[in-house]
């Protein structure tokens, strides 16, 4: 404390010194870290050789005009340079950084403190600025991937998601808790821009994410954004790319039947009198394929058999892939434009950033433009009273104007493939849709609209437009009573809005369907409960999210040898999300005119196609999330070798009721670390560096979607027969509901060898997940079958390596990174499981909780293959069975096989990065192995009735003996559902997934500085980057990209970019 | 220093947690987390719960009407069902029928919590009919769901042994934690009785939409159920006391034999809409009407165009469902010419043939062709019966009466009938008053209640 009295008597006597003598500066250096003065330090005139050295105080005084500028030089600090712009007249306080001795000190962001690496004692990784703008992309988050350790991706459609070392939920969100600098980002992740971004740091074990309390359970991601820094020189930086993504590849989709084939199956499927229902029936008018028109025909003596084989023929040789590909994708490109103003004086820094990003999507039509604007300040109004504020906004505009994979209805979910968009001219030509052909060519008499659909005229009618604006307000008072105590107030508020806008023209196929539907004829005369017109459909969503916290820190060291670290603080947070959506028929958009429409009656719909009131698509939520905590945290540090850390959080939430916010325990965590290579026994001086830790407690996890209270649930929409709203009893009440417990055990040890050569970490950990919320059975006699109570458990184990290697350091440089991750979970108790083992062959990707088993487990029948007639052949309690019913039935494990999980338990990246000169190259190299899917199969009930084909169907069994080439079934008619049942959930289309891929390549050429005219562009580099360039190696020989399920594998895409400093 | 540093650091903690006191905190923290969620406590959320028309007017039982004997299945249809559905068409032992207690006892559950929130409520003066209306409604959706309750898991009512036969369990409060324990069947009756009683004095004569119960409804309800119990006189009373409020008969003639669909959801004939749980067996192209069903139709008698369409060689589907569509999910609600068959039974079975014979005279003259209907003549009352029950048969096809009619209707040599079925080349005998009328007691419910199960 004296010091800084000391220090503060000197500053005001100098400042009067210095106004004494005009021709002289002075000033104080300070360390920007500690704020303690640095003596010994050189100031020098710039081109000149006048100089002087800080003394004791770290006061100094020059006497001359430092035209040029100055230069302050010391060792162990960084040299930093002031222009005379930046140098006060009189008095300057020049903040120097040190340079660390040892290691580079990486600093980690919990949230709520920033601390060093070395002195915690929990698992955090850092992403620095260097690594994460490696990649490109719009979004901040698939920036990650392959270059944080533990962190999973999954791309499987459906499940997508990324995973910090594995699940330890069942019921509750899996998605890590993401924060942007201090408070929990509740929009879209994706209004944040990348280039906005300094360092993220992902919070792993209970030691680090704790603090988070009841949200921290999956992990914590925290976005730390750029800084202007004091005393720092006006800096503006430049980053602009561009993208250019390949067409998704739709050849190599499985679930697909060329037409020649297909076409057989219909003519086989029409000799068996499988279409005759669809045909003659005249109550919903089925979708009819022109096959099956033509052959139709023939049966009625309208065509010749010549002329239907000549038209029947000339459809074998269309796909209509080729139409899709021709017509609806495009290769993606994508633009991104940043722009960033940062610097300081001594009383306030800045930081300013305008970014613009236009990318167009994978089909014709959808197109999203993002406009970001950041700002953050930081004024030093007293020496020891900081105010922050930032403001970050961002504009999201995008159309939706792609032609979605077409969808016949009528019973179909594909179209068949020998349609066509155009006819041999490029003329659009229609496809079936909802409705047999022969029928909406004559039902309206001439009366109704054109009740065609025309693929190619849909997508040009498309008007699809979505904006989404955030804002996100913060402010902060930090106040420094003395050295060792902070106060600190933070306040932030949030709000944001989506407007969905889809209009449909009165030309567009939904609005003319719907007219028709809804017209009732009378002789000549047509009543239109539609009314003529176009439809539109909108969509509004506000979020607002407040939260303030309060917050002390206290940090002294005692004798030299105590370093004690402690923050306490409670915080506040309400988060409200409301929309509204709505229909309006008979809209036109250029007077803004709609009509009214009978919502109430149930009309009969044209044709005698039954009876309905018209769609309102009107619907309305509010929700509220509302938090109270208090959290602190702390950490003791002797004499630089042994630290101790504990903390505590305690959350109160307006979800669970009275009895969780009360008798709920804290979520805490207490670690242990210890930095071997300090202590003075220590002498490897091929290891100058080795700590180990160790750390235990708990984190917790919410699911909004439980209350604990007995309620009824209205729904959102009323009753479409009766008009009225309605409600349904809930789950039973439970009034001790409480957040999931997730305990976790991390050890790992850090080290560095010799000059860095090889340094990393090596970490283990054990999750036990208890009081997962699930759903138990209870006795349906009252009425709920089942409650939802606190009593799954899930455990999980695993091991994060990570190693970074400077093999060569010199002119030619090859540093490697390796991440590697095992992971595995189980589920340990879940009561709700269902006794009928045979409805648990899936696909295994998404959470299916067994007991003893892994939660993404790939359950299929156990296969014999086929038998002598093309037959599926599986087992019934052990013994060879075709009772497909039965099997797909049964109840006992016998029958069954586990194949693995469908999470690979390890995986990780290699990232070596050449450099010579200004020229760099890495590339990432990612690796996957212990998983198995299962691939998409042929299913004949699905090909007969719902035209979805696969291309297994060209190996099918046909004759006796193929049984020793395929596992492929015969085709059989009738399809029997459980025969396919069996067979796709069969072990014969499960497959191995491991494989390694080349993720992507990035090269750099980095030029010093450039000068053009007036203006000096500093470390200028031109960036290529490769994103997705493919898979290096497969189990599977099927060329399947197992990391995409059944879906479509991400394209490659290419970037050029260019970055420049002004 | 210590003590500034003390002094500070206490005003600062006492500054940043009284922003947070414990008082606003929980008033802070009640705040609902989703407005669509509420404690059920007005009179609009038990009419919320009573309107919810997909819980009390859908999905009834459809195991009846899988197992009874007005049609069949081809070899390759029933191949290609599921386990559960083949089991219930061949009547096996190893038959569960989980999902009908569950929904029936889920239904009693909301009519309870409706019930109770009525109990709670003192009505004002102008709220005391919707108060009425509210709880009658409940009352007659508790009834009305014990009935079918009774139905599949009782054994048919044989007043006699009644009291000494296990019925089903009562559930007549929203309490999870209370105990199950079975019943008599002549409690599960006397249950089903007081419910509908106490319904039809709550209810108006008159609701809208029909969907809600109304005071005929309950009426019917009561007539039905006494049928069951073979208590004539009441059943005529009761069915008196429903068709003198609602006795409108739709004329055959007015509707399109050529529809899809001839009859409307909301015909002027429902008394109580409801339909039951969809299934493909049922629907119009796989349910095939029994060949001598279908022929005791004569050419003039219109049901057999408005009932029936052609879904094979010599072989016809139901279309005649009185809610409009085909899928499966058909009418199983109540109807006027059921409470006039009803009558008529009853009548016959209190040797009064007259009455009978003009209730069943009434009724079919709006199902032929005008003009051409010559009215039934009987030589006794129980020659009338056998003509009514014919007829009964042929009017109330696939609204699952015909299972519990069978259920009854068994223990009367004349009536008793052993069902055949034969598919894939196997002969199925369902024999009358066989054990396999009553289904299993769904395992879960033994396993946490300790109950008894039913020897099937």
């Amino acid at each position: 404390m004296n010091r800084i009295y000391f220090l503060l008597i000197i500053i005001t006597s100098c400042v009067q010194l210095s106004i004494a003598q005009n021709n002289t500066l002075s000033g104080v250096v300070v360390s920007v870290t500690t704020k303690l003065p640095v003596e010994g330090v050189t100031i020098q005139i710039k081109g000149t050789t006048q100089k002087t050295v800080t003394g004791k105080d770290g006061l100094f005084t020059i006497s001359a005009q430092p035209i040029a500028g100055l230069v302050i030089s010391h060792i162990g600090y960084k040299t930093l340079q002031l222009k005379s712009d930046d140098i006060k007249p009189l008095y300057i306080i020049i903040e120097l950084e040190q340079i660390s001795v040892t290691m580079q000190e990486v600093t980690v962001s919990t949230g709520y403190q920033e601390t060093t690496k070395e002195s915690s004692t929990g698992s955090f990784d850092k992403i620095d600025n260097k690594l994460f703008n490696r990649s490109v992309t719009t979004d901040v988050i698939s920036r990650l991937e392959g270059i944080t350790s533990s962190l999973y991706f999954s791309k499987v459609s459906g499940t997508q998601g990324i995973f910090i070392r594995g699940i330890s939920t069942i019921r509750a969100g899996t998605s890590p808790l993401i924060v942007v600098d201090n408070f929990p980002y509740e929009g879209d992740i994706n209004n944040i821009n990348p280039n906005d971004i300094e360092s993220i740091t992902v919070l792993k074990d209970a030691a680090a994410a704790s603090i988070w309390g009841a949200k921290a359970g999956n992990g914590v991601i925290v976005i730390t954004t750029k800084k202007g820094k004091y005393g720092q020189k006006q800096q503006l930086h430049f980053n602009s790319s561009i993208t250019i993504q390949q067409k998704p590849d739709i050849f190599y989709d499985r679930n697909f039947l060329n037409a020649s084939d297909f076409i057989d199956v219909e003519k086989f499927l029409f000799d068996k009198g499988f279409y005759n229902s669809n045909l003659s029936n005249t109550a919903s008018r089925p979708v009819v394929s022109p096959v099956v028109e033509i052959l139709a025909k023939v049966r009625a003596g309208l065509v010749t058999q010549v002329d239907a084989d000549r038209q029947i023929n000339a459809l074998r040789k269309f796909d209509v892939r080729n139409d899709y590909e021709k017509y609806v994708y495009n290769e993606a490109v994508k633009q991104q434009y940043a722009l960033n103003f940062s610097g300081g004086s001594s009383l306030m820094n800045y930081q300013v950033s305008i970014g613009y990003d236009n990318n167009t999507g994978d089909r014709n039509g959808e197109l999203s433009e993002r406009f970001t604007f950041y700002a953050a300040n930081n004024y030093k109004l007293l020496r020891n009273l900081e105010i922050q504020s930032g403001i970050s906004y961002s504009n999201n505009k995008s159309l939706d104007n792609g032609l979605a994979d077409i969808n016949p209805g009528g019973g179909k979910s594909f179209l068949y493939p020998y349609a066509r968009f155009t006819d041999d001219n490029g003329n659009p030509l229609t496809v079936e849709k909802d409705y047999r052909m022969g029928y909406v060519d004559t039902a309206g008499a001439g009366l109704l609209l054109d009740w065609k659909y025309r693929p190619l005229d849909e997508m040009k009618l498309r008007d699809n437009t979505a904006g989404l604006q955030d804002i996100v307000l913060k402010l902060g008072i930090k106040y420094q009573p003395f050295k060792a105590l902070q106060v600190e107030i933070k306040y932030q508020s949030e709000k944001s809005n989506q407007d969905t806008r889809s209009y449909y023209s009165s030309k567009t196929y939904l609005s003319r369907n719907l007219i028709n539907r809804y017209s009732q004829r009378t002789g000549g005369i047509i009543k239109n409960n539609i009314p003529l017109g176009g439809i539109l459909d909108s969509y509004h969503s506000d979020l607002s999210s407040y939260a303030l916290r309060g917050q002390l820190s206290y940090s002294q060291t005692f004798s030299k040898l105590h370093d004690v670290s402690v923050i306490a603080g409670s915080e506040i947070r309400e988060t409200q999300a409301t929309s509204q959506r709505s229909r309006t028929y008979g809209y036109n958009d250029n007077l803004l005119t709609f009509s009214n429409v009978d919502y109430i009656t149930s009309f009969p719909l044209f044709g005698n196609l039954g009876s309905a009131a018209i769609p309102s698509n009107t619907g309305f939520t509010d929700v509220l999330d509302r938090f109270v905590s208090f959290y602190a945290n702390g950490s003791w540090t002797y004499g630089k070798k042994y630290i101790l850390s504990a903390s505590a959080r305690k959350d109160a939430s307006n979800l669970f009721g009275v009895n969780a916010n009360h008798k709920g325990t804290p979520l805490w965590s207490a670690g242990g670390s210890w930095i071997i290579s300090n202590e003075s026994f220590y002498h490897v001086p091929v290891l100058p560096f080795l700590k180990a830790r160790i750390t235990w407690g708990y984190n917790g996890n919410v699911n909004n979607g439980f209350s604990a209270l007995s309620t009824i649930l209205y729904y959102s929409s009323p009753s479409a027969i009766t008009n009225l709203p309605y409600a349904l009893t809930g789950y039973p009440s439970n009034p001790d509901l409480r957040w999931e417990k997730i305990r976790m055990l991390n050890m790992g040890i850090d080290f560095s060898l010799k000059n860095d050569i090889i340094s990393g970490s090596i970490e283990y950990y054990r999750k036990n997940g208890t009081d997962l919320l699930s759903v138990e059975p209870i006795d349906p006699t009252t009425g709920s079958g089942s409650m939802i109570k606190n009593a799954a458990n899930i455990t999980g184990k695993g091991m994060d390596i990570k190693l970074n290697c400077k093999i060569f350091d010199g002119k030619f440089k090859l540093n490697t990174q390796l991440l590697f991750s095992y992971v595995t979970n189980k589920v340990t108790r879940y009561l709700n499981a269902s006794s009928i083992k045979g409805s648990l062959p899936g696909y295994g990707y998404s959470i299916n909780p067994i007991e003893g088993m892994d939660p993404y487990a790939l359950i299929s029948y156990r296969s014999a293959m086929l038998d002598s007639s093309g037959n599926p052949v599986g087992y019934l309690s052990g013994i060879r069975s075709t009772n497909y019913s039965a099997i797909t039935n049964t109840t006992s494990w016998d029958d069954l096989v586990v194949n693995g999980t469908t999470r690979p338990p390890y995986y990780g990246n290699f990232l070596p990065t050449f450099s010579w000169k200004g020229f760099s190259i890495s590339a990432n190299i990612s690796f996957k192995f212990g998983y198995y899917f299962r691939k998409s199969s042929l299913s004949y009930y699905a090909l007969f009735n719902s035209w979805a084909g696969n291309i297994d169907f060209e190996k099918r069994w046909q004759k006796p003996g193929d049984e020793n080439y395929t596992t492929v079934p015969s085709m059989v008619y009738p399809a029997n559902s459980n025969r396919e049942q069996f067979y796709q959930f069969s072990e014969a289309t499960v497959e191995k997934g491991d494989l390694v891929r080349l993720q992507d390549i990035n090269f750099t050429y980095t030029a010093g500085t450039i000068k053009f005219k007036n203006y000096r562009l500093q470390a200028t580099s031109l960036y290529i980057y490769a994103n997705n360039p493919g898979i290096i190696w497969r189990a599977n020989k099927q060329g399947i990209d197992p990391d995409y399920g059944t879906h479509l594998p991400g394209q490659s895409a290419i970037s050029f970019g260019v970055k420049t400093n002004f | 220093m210590a003590l500034f540093l003390s002094k500070i650091s206490r005003i600062t903690i006492f500054s940043l947690l009284s922003l947070f006191s414990m008082a606003s905190c929980k008033k802070f923290l009640d705040a609902k987390p989703d407005k669509k969620l509420v404690l059920p406590s007005t009179l609009q959320d038990a009419q919320a719960l009573l309107d919810n028309y997909s819980l009390f007017n859908e999905g009834y039982p459809s195991v009846a009407a899988q197992s009874d004997d007005d049609f069949y299945l081809t070899d390759i249809y029933f191949n290609t069902l599921n386990i559960r559905n083949q089991n219930y068409h061949v009547w096996a032992k190893e038959a569960t029928n989980d999902a009908d207690w569950s929904r029936l006892y889920q239904n009693i559950l909301n009519a309870n919590v409706a019930l109770e929130i009525c109990e709670k409520i003192q009505p004002a003066s102008n709220e005391i009919n919707d108060w009425n209306r509210l709880k009658g409604g409940a009352l007659f959706y508790r009834g009305y769901n014990l009935y079918h309750i009774a139905q599949l898991f009782a054994k048919p009512y044989n007043k006699a042994t009644a009291a000494a036969t296990p019925g089903v369990p009562i559930k007549l409060t929203s309490n999870i934690n209370e105990p199950v324990v079975r019943s008599s069947v002549e409690a599960t009756y006397n249950q089903i009785i007081n419910d509908l009683t106490d319904a039809a004095s709550l209810l108006p004569s008159i609701t809208s939409p029909l969907s809600r119960p109304s005071k005929p409804a309950a009426f019917a309800a009561l007539a039905k159920v006494y049928l069951i119990m073979d208590e004539y006189s009441l059943a005529v009373k009761f069915a008196d006391s429903c068709l003198n409020i609602n006795n409108s008969l739709i004329d055959y003639n007015t509707l399109n034999v050529a529809n899809t669909a001839p009859f409307g959801r909301f015909n002027t004939e429902v008394i109580f809409p409801a339909v039951i749980l969809g299934t493909g067996m049922l629907g119009v192209t796989n349910w095939h009407v029994d060949s001598v069903l279908y022929r005791s139709y004569t050419a003039n008698d219109l049901r057999r165009s408005l009932y029936f369409q052609s879904n094979g060689v010599g072989m016809y589907g139901f279309k005649g469902s009185y809610d409009g569509i085909t899928t499966g999910a058909h009418f199983n609600g109540i109807a006027v010419d059921e409470i006039y068959l009803i009558r008529a039974e009853c009548y016959a079975r209190l040797n009064n043939k007259d009455a009978a014979l003009s209730d069943l005279n009434t009724l079919l003259v709006k199902r032929w062709k005008t003009g051409t209907f010559i009215p039934y003549t009987a030589v006794n009352p129980d020659d009338a019966l056998i003509k009514i029950l014919s007829e009964r048969r042929k009017e109330l096809v696939l609204r699952t009466l015909r299972w519990y009619d069978l259920r009854r209707l068994n223990t009367d040599p004349r009536f008793a009938k052993t069902i055949i079925r034969k598919l894939n080349g196997q002969v199925y005998q369902f024999p009358p008053e066989d054990s396999r009328y009553t289904f299993y007691i769904p395992i879960t419910v033994i396993a946490f209640s300790g109950i008894e199960q039913n020897n099937r």
